[in-house]
């Protein structure tokens, strides 16, 4: 019976340890740009998230065939703890709505849910004028 | 009693034990994980955490605060925001190459310059290769379109060679390396071989495709590796790779289906943690890292089964240009290296499923001669030199040479200044380096500078060809104590050696009377062919003719007892010493090598030759370089005669020593190598460094010649007219790097390493310390992170299997091939 005891309590402590939550996850966000109908061909925006808990750990591109490829990241302000990325497609075909520019890839400390936003820093049309647009970031859906 | 007692509990326990094991394996992590990192589903709408406008006083506001000013630079970000709330991130248009003005932020402007990169038609996939698959395999095929099992043996027995090794992490060598070996029974490999046709070794490594775009002398290098998974479950796959030593590699991209994923730059240790991290989990990943300045290694984890994974690398170098032809080097295969016994942190060579037998940190698993792997590989390089190309050659490969369409081609069958080679489909298999060589226009080449500015605006970083004055060619030498090493080890074995063996007779009918000269050999060990130095007489010549046929290939690489003996004596004060070292370069102990050059030195010169199909480009390159004179390759198929006698023309003409340069208005700074070298005839020299301002100067090359003081001018333009390339930037820190790397092999008192990751990571660069990793974050891959498979190389072309290449104990003898 003791024995037994000791079996269940063994089993039932192993069952615990493994359903605990691990030390990183991986998770994607989604930056998207509305550009409110102008064509946009460039963007610089500034992804915002606690760099101890938050790691970028991949870039991928976006939705609209004008931003397939990943956006380029400043390196330096990666070095300084700080995501910064930019894109531009010197085409016509250009996305003048709403629309997926990038999903990050991320690591993620800890089992809270951590604060993440962005900022534009300019969106761009094809004749190099600054246009009006709103960024937004989304918790990206996993496939 | 007591003893019944006992079985009892210990039969409990056992049962205990099992069970427990039972019960964590059915509730493994990674399913836990999945549950927890579950995301809302597909087609969910788009839930805003943050919204910011880009117009008006919202957007001002935002603006404000991540620059901290309503027009500002910050030069750590590379952002710049100039004007008010209606002018925002623009800069004052510039005028670009397309002709198009942008008012763009510096970062974007940049991006669109690379995007402007080299076009080209993409060349095709590779074809699948016909694999002969018969014997247990074959029964085990699946019908087409199925995948094959990639067989688990867990235990190996004594010299038995295995499929897969599956040790702790602990127990493994830094890169795990398993791949599968059809000489195990049982191991659901076996291969039956077709009379006189090489064994088809199945491996994740499908194709590697080369596209490479020359604008003068710096390319622009684009590597696509596609993995696959042939298996019916999960790989991850290990590749250990070359490229050229002084590529600054900048971008990294992993492509899965349609989706790209960039890699980030990361310090080492948490890249390797991540890539372990998503690798465990269950998470397609990629990790690069850097073994050695050329070496390096890709592991791709999760692969699926019958998925293909592309991973593409990008990176920037500067060719070599020598007596009129430039040069660009594609290696395809790391050669089996060397490790002196006390050596931990080498790079081993074992044969297929030899995992862990190398004790290095790294291990390269080889093809055995009879054996092929499917990986091929496909290469086209664009050139545009700027100025007419007159003669273009392969020298280890066949190649398909065109033509711009709208020039006529000249008597060479190239155009004026642009030509396009393709690597022959038939000559696809990685097994020796790729040397271009092409001839421009005689006597057109001259001191060039070629710039890239920096996003502010203020000055940027530029690469200086400095080419040698003619006039140095008229100026006779002085006498020389010529030395010439030879490394006669058992990678030397065949070609090599016979090619080096002519080389230095060449050398000896070719010395003036009043030079002396000494002949040093190393292996095992090293030995001289008189106590000290001889004057070159007919007797001394013909009695090093004869030391030389004597020599044999055999044993190991201890290269240290070749350079102590070839620098460690008595100096003769009437004469330089100039030392030709001749060497595959395949030892793991770059760094030791390096640093004993530098210790053993003092005002000796180190020519090296790198000898064979596949040379240790980065090891000869540096001892050169470290030894104040100049590299040169001696190919299987070069003409010995031809490659001593341009060293002979090298060293005939006193060199430019003392060389100081004057970057007049430039303000040049952190110009590398540090220590400029010295110039010889036919060798330009190329240095990078940071400059500022906006205009024209004349750069001064000073320096002395014969024991006469030189001053050469060199008109140069740094302006808007100036020629530039968008990856100067890159080039500069990797010679940053480069030059601080150096630096660490004999100067231990000081940080190298902090120093080299900062460059490194504000570049995005790869280096010692930094690694780029990808992760697909939004789709975990069921089931635990499989099996790791290596991708074992051939042998490099003309090097002996079974001299080279450490087998486990009991294996079967295999025959070398030459």
């Amino acid at each position: 019976m003791t024995l037994l005891l000791v079996f269940v309590s063994l089993a039932s402590a192993q069952i615990r340890s493994d359903t605990s939550q691990p030390a990183v996850r991986f998770s994607t966000v989604d930056v998207l740009i509305d550009p409110h109908g102008s064509d946009l061909a460039a963007y610089q925006l500034e992804f915002v998230a606690d760099p101890a808990r938050v790691t970028l750990v991949g870039i991928e591109g976006g939705q609209h065939p004008a931003f397939k490829v990943p956006p380029y990241y400043d390196p330096k302000a990666l070095a300084g703890n700080r995501v910064i990325l930019a894109a531009l497609n010197a085409g016509t075909d250009l996305p003048n709505s709403k629309t997926r520019v990038a999903t990050l890839h991320l690591q993620i400390k800890g089992d809270a849910k951590p604060s993440m936003s962005a900022k534009l820093v300019v969106a761009a049309s094809a004749n190099e004028k600054t246009i009006d647009a709103d960024v937004f970031v989304s918790e990206g859906a996993m496939q | 009693m007591r003893l019944i007692a006992t079985c009892v509990l210990l039969t409990v326990a056992c049962l205990l034990l099992v069970l427990t094991v039972i019960v964590g394996c059915s509730t493994s992590p990674h399913q836990v994980v999945s549950q927890s990192a579950s995301a809302p589903a597909a087609g969910s709408s788009v839930r805003p955490m943050d919204k910011t406008r880009a117009d008006g006083t919202l957007t001002a506001n935002v603006l404000n605060q991540i620059v901290g000013g309503a027009a500002a630079y910050d030069p750590t970000t590379n952002i710049l925001i100039s004007g008010n709330s209606n002018n925002r991130g623009v800069t004052s248009g510039q005028t670009l190459g397309t002709g198009r003005s942008y008012g763009l932020p510096p970062m974007i402007e940049e991006q669109r310059r690379m995007s402007e990169g080299m076009g080209g038609a993409v060349p095709p996939r590779a074809a699948a290769s016909d694999l002969i698959v018969s014997g247990q395999l074959a029964q085990q095929a699946p019908p087409q379109g199925q995948q094959i099992a990639p067989p688990r043996i867990i235990t190996p027995l004594q010299d038995e060679e295995l499929w897969i090794i599956s040790k702790p992490a602990s127990q493994q060598p830094q890169n795990v390396l398993a791949a599968p070996d059809d000489r195990d029974p049982g191991s659901g490999a076996l291969l039956a071989r077709v009379a006189d046709k090489p064994e088809q070794i199945p491996v994740p490594l499908k194709h590697t495709d080369v596209k490479a775009s020359i604008d003068g002398y710096i390319a622009t290098v684009d590597v696509t590796q596609q993995y696959h998974n042939p298996f019916n479950e999960k790989i991850e796959a290990v590749y250990v790779f070359p490229l050229p030593q002084n590529a600054a590699v900048n971008e990294f991209v992993m492509t899965i289906g349609d989706r790209k994923i960039r890699g980030i730059i990361r310090e080492r240790e948490e890249a390797q943690q991540i890539y372990d991290a998503a690798k465990a989990q269950g998470y397609t990943a990629s990790l690069l890292t850097q073994e050695r300045p050329n070496v390096f290694t890709q592991s791709v984890a999760n692969i699926e089964p019958g998925k293909e994974i592309d991973i593409d690398v990008k990176y920037f170098h500067t060719l070599t240009y020598v007596d009129g032809w430039y040069e660009w080097d594609f290696p395809m295969v790391v050669g089996p290296r060397f490790n002196p016994p006390y050596s931990t942190s080498g790079i081993g060579a074992v044969q297929v499923g030899g995992t862990g037998i190398s004790g290095q940190k790294t291990e390269i698993q080889y093809l055995r001669p009879d054996q092929r792997s499917g990986h091929d590989i496909s290469l086209a390089v664009q050139i545009d030199a700027g100025v007419k190309i007159e003669q273009i050659e392969s020298v280890n490969h066949k190649i398909i040479k065109t033509v711009d369409d709208q020039m006529p081609p000249n008597a060479h069958g190239t155009a004026s200044g642009r030509a396009t080679v393709v690597l022959n489909p038939a000559d696809s298999i990685p097994n020796k380096d790729f040397v271009l060589r092409y001839k421009v226009a005689g006597h057109t080449l001259k001191s060039g500078l070629v710039i890239q500015r920096d996003p502010s605006g203020n000055g940027g970083y530029f690469t200086l060809m400095l080419v040698p004055p003619a006039s140095m060619q008229n100026l006779p030498r002085q006498p020389l104590e010529m030395v010439f090493t030879l490394d006669v080890s058992g990678s030397m074995t065949g070609q090599p050696i016979e090619q080096s063996r002519r080389a230095i007779q060449y050398a000896l009918a070719h010395m003036n009377p009043q030079d002396t000269f000494q002949i040093v050999r190393f292996a095992n060990d090293s030995e001289t062919m008189t106590p000290n130095p001889v004057p070159a007489t007919p007797q001394n010549i013909r009695r090093a003719q004869q030391f030389i046929q004597t020599m044999s290939a055999g044993g190991g690489t201890m290269m240290m007892e070749g350079i102590k003996k070839s620098l460690a004596f008595e100096r003769d004060p009437q004469r330089l010493r100039f030392v030709a070292f001749l060497t595959d370069g395949f030892i793991g102990n770059e760094t030791e090598i390096l640093g004993a050059v530098h210790d053993n030195l003092k005002d000796s010169r180190i020519f090296s030759f790198g000898v064979g199909s596949a040379p240790n480009r980065y090891l000869l390159d540096h001892m050169a370089r470290m030894g104040a004179g100049a590299a040169a390759y001696l190919s299987l198929n070069d003409n010995p005669d031809e490659v001593m006698a341009a060293y002979f023309e090298r060293i005939s003409h006193p060199a430019m020593t003392d060389v100081k340069i004057d970057f007049g208005l430039m303000q040049a700074s952190d110009v590398f190598p540090s220590k400029i070298p010295d110039v010889f005839v036919g060798r330009p020299v190329i240095l990078t460094g940071r400059f500022k301002g906006n205009g024209e100067t004349t750069i001064h090359l000073k320096g002395r010649v014969a024991g006469e003081d030189r001053d050469i001018a060199i008109p140069v333009r740094f302006d808007q007219s100036a020629s530039t390339h968008s990856g100067i930037a890159a080039v500069w820190a990797r010679m940053k790097i480069a030059d601080l790397a150096d630096q660490s092999t004999y100067d231990m008192s000081q940080d190298f390493e902090t120093p080299i990751k900062q460059v490194a990571l504000d570049y995005s660069l790869m280096s010692q310390y930094t690694s780029f990793v990808a992760v697909d974050s939004s789709h975990k891959t069921e089931g635990d992170h499989g099996t790791t498979l290596a991708v074992p190389l051939p042998v490099p072309d003309g090097v002996r299997y079974d001299t080279t290449v450490q087998q486990r104990q009991g294996a079967p003898v295999v025959a070398g091939h030459e």
